[in-house]
C-alpha cells in the first residue's frame, strides 16, 4: 500500500491519520499576484519628486503641460498596479507611486533668444546652460542625500526637431530638466517638457489612467471593429499593426504607451451596465500576436473580464510562467487557454501543471484536454475559489474515534435501537436542525419537491428560526428513550462506505480536555474527543428500502469515556441539508501534496504524456515512479494509450 | 442553568457581525488555550488565530447564518454551537456554504471560544 495515497479522509485503512503532517506549511495561496508588486521601490521615485521644490517661477501659474510631473512614461508595474487599484478601490495614490521615467525631453522657445545669432542658432549655448543648471541641481540633491561626490551632467544625445531640441538622457536628468520649464534663458522663456509620442494617450493631467477626450472615439471604434458578436469574441490580436491605430499614431505596441490597454479596458467596462451583461457579451478574448513578453501591460484584462471563457495568448513572447504571475488564480471560469507560440513552451515544459492549478475550470490548454468536463465543473464550483483546502485534521487517540465512527454509522443505518443502547446514556443530548436554504450541488439532477423536508422540519431545532422557548427545549432530546424516539422517527438512511467511498466523508477530530465525567469521580471533567463530520447519505424509502434522495449532513459529536470502558456520546448535533456533493473538502489537486507534483512532472517528461494521463498512471501505480513508467511502457506496447494522452508536437 | 440558547444566539450574531466588519477584533473572543481549525489548518492562541483570520485571502466577506443549534456540554457552562450558512467573499458571484462548530467556555461572567472548527461544505 502506498502511504502517499492517504491524503483524504478515509484511505484504505479507513482514516487519514497522517493527514496533518502533509499540510503545506503556511504558504498562502497568492490570489493577487499584483500585491507582490507593492515592493516596487518607492525611494527611487521619490528622489526626483522631492527635488521639485526649487524653481518658483514655474509652478502655479503654469497651465500648460510643462510642470515637472513625469507623465506618460509609465514605470510599468508599479504605476499600472496603482491604476488597477485606483480603478477598483478608487483611492490609490497615483501621484505618490508615480515614477519618473523621463528619458527624452523636448526644449522649445529658444529660437528667438539673444543667442540665436550664434552659428548653431544657440543650441550649444543652450545645452551648456542646461547642463550647468542640472549639474548644480542634482549635485545639491546628491549632497543632501549624503553623497559627497559632485554630479557632472553632460547632454550629448540630442537632435533638433523643428523649433525644438529633443534631448535623450537619464530619468534623473530628464526630471531635473523639466523642473526648469519657463525658466528664462538669453531673454526668452524656455519651454521644457518630456518628449512624448504625440498621440491621443499622451496624458496632460498627470494621472496615467486618464485619457484625453480624443482617445475615447479611437478606442470605441477599435472595440466595435474588433468585436465579433457571433463568436462573442473581442479580437485584440496584432494591435500594433492595426491600420486605424497606426493611422492615428496611437501606439507602437500593445504595451506602449502603457496606458493604452488600461484605457481600452476602461472603455470596455463602460459598455456594460452589469457584470452579467459583460459575461453574456464577451466569451473570448484574443491577445495573440502582440509581442507580449509578460502580461503586465494587459493585466487589466482580468479586472474587466474576470469571467472570460476563452483566452488566446498565442504567438507572443512570454518566456516563463512568472511573466504571467499577475494572472495567477484570475479568470476563475476560464475554459480554454492558448499559449502556443510562446518561448515558455520550451523553457518551462511543466507549465501545464501550474496552469492547471491556476485555473480551476480550465479544460483545454493549447487545444489539449487537461481536465474532464466533470472535473472542471467540480473544481470551478466556487468552493475553493478563495480558500485552500487541505486534507482533514484527524487526531485520534488509540483509534477511539475511528472505531466509534465506523460503528456509529453502521448502527445508524441498520439498528438504531442497538445504537442508542450502546452510545447514549441518561445525560446524552441530541438535536438536529434542517438547513433548507442552502443551495445544492449543480451536478445533482435531483429535483426538490414540495414536501421535500416534511420528514424533518417539524422536529428541526434551528435556533435561528425557532424562538419559542418551549419548542427550543422540547426539541432537545436528553437520554436514550427520547433520543431513540426521535431518531427512529427520522427517515432510514444509508451512508457511503467509509473504506471504499472515503472521499465522500470529511472527518475531523481533536481532543477536548474536559467533558463531564459519567462516573462523577472527576468533578473537573475528563478528557474527551470532539468530532466534526461532513458527509452524505441516501434517504431510503420506508417500505421498499430503496434509495429515494441524497442528502448532505454535518454532525458534531462530543465523546467522553463510558462507564464500562467504551465511549459515550455527551452531545450529538446534526444538521441535514440538500445534497451538496463532496468537492468542498477534496484537497486542492496536486498543490495539496507537494510530493505529487514532481512525480507528475517526471512522468510527463519521460513518457511524453499530458498531465491528466501522467497523473492517472501514477495513481494506478500507487505513486511509484518506476512502476508508473513500467506500467506506461506496458500499456504503450499493448497499444492501450490513446493518442490524446500525448503532448502534441 | 443559564440560557445557553440565548448565549449561543448572541454569540453567533456578534461573531459573524464582527467577522464581516473587522475580523481583527475577533481576538477578544479567543484565549491562549483557544484552538481554531480552519479548513484543517490549526492555529492555537488568540494571537495566532487572529493572524490566521486576518490573513485569509479575501478583503470583503459576508456571512449569512442558515441554521444555528446549541447544546450544553459540561456542568461548568460549556456550550457547543453548530452553525451552517453561506459566505460570500470579495466580488465572487457564488456563495460558499460553510459549517462551523464552536465550543464556548465560561470564564467568570463571560464566554470565550475554546475550540472552533470551520469547513466549507459545498459550493
Amino acid at each position: 500500500m502506498a502511504p502517499a495515497v492517504s491524503k483524504r479522509v478515509a484511505s484504505s485503512d479507513g482514516f487519514a491519520r497522517g493527514a496533518a503532517h502533509k499540510r503545506r506549511s503556511g504558504v498562502r495561496t497568492d490570489r493577487d499576484g499584483d500585491l507582490m508588486m507593492d515592493a516596487t521601490p518607492r525611494n527611487q521615485n521619490n528622489k526626483i519628486g522631492k527635488g521639485r521644490g526649487k524653481p518658483t517661477t514655474n509652478t502655479s501659474t503654469t497651465t500648460t503641460n510643462g510642470t515637472a510631473k513625469p507623465r506618460n512614461n509609465i514605470h510599468a508595474k508599479s504605476t499600472q498596479n496603482a491604476i488597477i487599484r485606483h480603478l477598483t478601490s478608487g483611492n490609490a495614490n497615483i501621484k505618490q507611486a508615480q515614477p519618473s521615467n523621463i528619458k527624452s525631453v523636448k526644449v522649445s522657445g529658444w529660437k528667438n533668444s539673444k543667442a540665436s545669432t550664434n552659428e548653431d542658432g544657440g543650441v550649444h549655448s543652450l545645452l551648456t546652460f542646461l547642463e550647468k543648471k542640472v549639474t548644480t541641481n542634482l549635485t545639491k540633491k546628491s549632497i543632501s542625500n549624503g553623497n559627497r561626490k559632485p554630479v557632472q551632467v553632460s547632454l550629448k544625445k540630442y537632435h533638433i526637431d523643428g523649433d525644438a531640441v529633443i534631448i535623450s538622457t537619464t530619468p534623473d536628468v530628464g526630471a531635473s530638466l523639466c523642473v526648469m520649464n519657463k525658466w528664462v534663458w538669453a531673454g526668452v522663456n524656455l519651454q521644457i517638457e518630456p518628449a512624448q509620442q504625440s498621440n491621443a494617450f499622451s496624458d496632460k493631467n498627470g494621472g496615467d489612467q486618464e485619457m484625453q477626450a480624443d482617445a475615447r472615439p479611437i478606442l470605441t471604434d477599435l472595440i466595435s471593429r474588433r468585436y465579433n458578436a457571433d463568436l462573442k469574441l473581442l479580437d485584440l490580436s496584432g494591435l500594433a499593426s492595426d491600420p486605424q491605430l497606426k493611422a492615428n499614431g496611437v501606439l507602437t505596441s500593445i504595451a506602449q504607451p502603457a496606458n493604452f490597454f488600461p484605457a481600452l479596458m476602461k472603455v470596455c467596462d463602460e459598455q456594460f451596465k452589469t457584470a452579467q451583461e459583460k459575461r453574456d457579451t464577451v466569451f473570448s478574448v484574443t491577445l495573440a500576436n502582440n509581442d507580449l513578453r509578460s502580461v503586465s501591460p494587459v493585466t487589466t484584462l482580468a479586472q474587466t473580464f474576470p469571467d472570460l471563457k476563452n483566452l488566446d495568448l498565442s504567438n507572443n513572447k512570454i518566456p516563463t510562467l512568472s511573466s504571467m504571475i499577475n494572472w495567477k488564480h484570475k479568470f476563475r471560469a476560464l475554459d480554454q487557454l492558448l499559449l502556443n507560440g510562446n518561448p515558455l513552451e520550451q523553457q518551462d515544459p511543466a507549465f501545464y501543471i501550474q496552469i492547471r492549478n491556476w485555473y480551476p475550470a480550465l479544460r483545454t490548454l493549447n487545444n489539449q484536454q487537461i481536465r474532464t468536463d466533470q472535473e472542471a465543473l467540480q473544481s470551478s464550483h466556487g468552493v475553493k475559489k478563495a480558500l485552500p483546502v487541505r486534507g482533514p485534521m484527524f487526531h485520534d487517540e488509540g483509534d477511539i474515534a475511528k472505531n466509534f465512527i465506523i460503528s456509529f454509522f453502521a448502527g445508524y443505518d441498520t439498528d438504531r435501537a442497538a445504537l442508542v443502547n450502546m452510545y447514549y446514556d441518561t445525560e446524552s443530548i441530541f438535536s438536529f436542525s434542517l438547513n433548507n436554504r442552502g443551495i445544492s450541488d449543480p451536478l445533482s439532477r435531483q429535483k426538490m419537491e414540495k414536501q421535500e423536508w416534511d420528514a424533518y422540519i417539524r422536529k428541526s431545532r434551528n435556533l435561528k428560526a425557532l424562538s419559542h422557548l418551549p419548542a427550543r427545549v422540547n426539541r432537545q432530546y436528553t437520554g436514550p428513550a427520547k433520543i431513540l424516539e426521535i431518531i427512529s422517527s427520522l427517515p432510514k438512511t444509508r451512508h457511503p462506505d467509509l473504506g471504499n467511498s472515503g472521499q465522500k466523508w470529511c472527518i475531523e477530530c481533536q481532543s477536548l480536555p474536559s467533558v463531564p465525567d459519567a462516573t462523577r469521580q472527576h468533578p473537573g471533567g475528563v478528557g474527551g474527543l470532539i468530532i466534526d463530520i461532513h458527509g452524505e447519505f441516501e434517504e431510503l424509502d420506508e417500505r421498499a428500502g430503496n434509495a429515494e434522495k441524497s442528502r448532505s449532513f454535518d454532525r458534531n459529536f462530543v465523546l467522553g469515556p463510558g462507564v464500562n470502558g467504551g465511549v459515550r456520546i455527551v452531545s450529538d448535533t446534526l444538521t441535514i441539508r440538500a445534497y451538496g456533493g463532496f468537492a468542498a473538502w477534496k484537497p486542492d489537486e496536486l498543490e495539496s501534496n507537494g510530493q505529487q507534483e514532481p512525480l507528475i512532472t517526471e512522468v510527463c517528461r519521460r513518457t511524453g504524456m499530458i498531465v491528466s494521463f501522467s497523473k492517472q498512471c501514477l495513481e494506478e501505480s500507487g505513486w511509484n515512479l518506476e512502476e508508473a513508467i513500467q506500467r506506461f511502457e506496458g500499456a504503450k506496447a499493448a497499444g492501450l494509450i490513446p493518442a490524446e494522452a500525448f503532448v502534441q508536437a | 442553568m443559564a440560557d445557553f440558547q440565548g448565549i449561543a444566539q448572541q454569540f453567533v450574531e456578534f461573531y459573524y457581525k464582527t467577522f464581516d466588519e473587522n475580523r481583527a477584533s475577533l481576538q477578544s473572543l479567543y484565549r491562549e488555550q483557544s484552538m481554531l481549525t480552519f479548513e484543517s489548518a490549526p492555529s492555537q492562541g488568540a494571537v495566532a488565530i487572529t493572524e490566521k483570520l486576518v490573513g485569509l485571502p479575501f478583503q470583503k466577506v459576508q456571512h449569512k447564518v442558515n441554521t444555528l443549534d446549541a447544546q450544553p456540554t459540561s456542568e461548568d457552562g460549556g456550550i457547543m454551537v453548530m452553525v451552517t450558512g453561506q459566505l460570500l467573499v470579495d466580488e465572487e458571484q457564488n456563495v460558499m456554504n460553510f459549517c462551523q462548530t464552536f465550543q464556548l467556555k465560561r470564564d467568570g461572567g463571560s464566554y470565550f471560544v475554546f475550540n472552533d472548527v470551520f469547513r466549507l461544505v459545498y459550493g
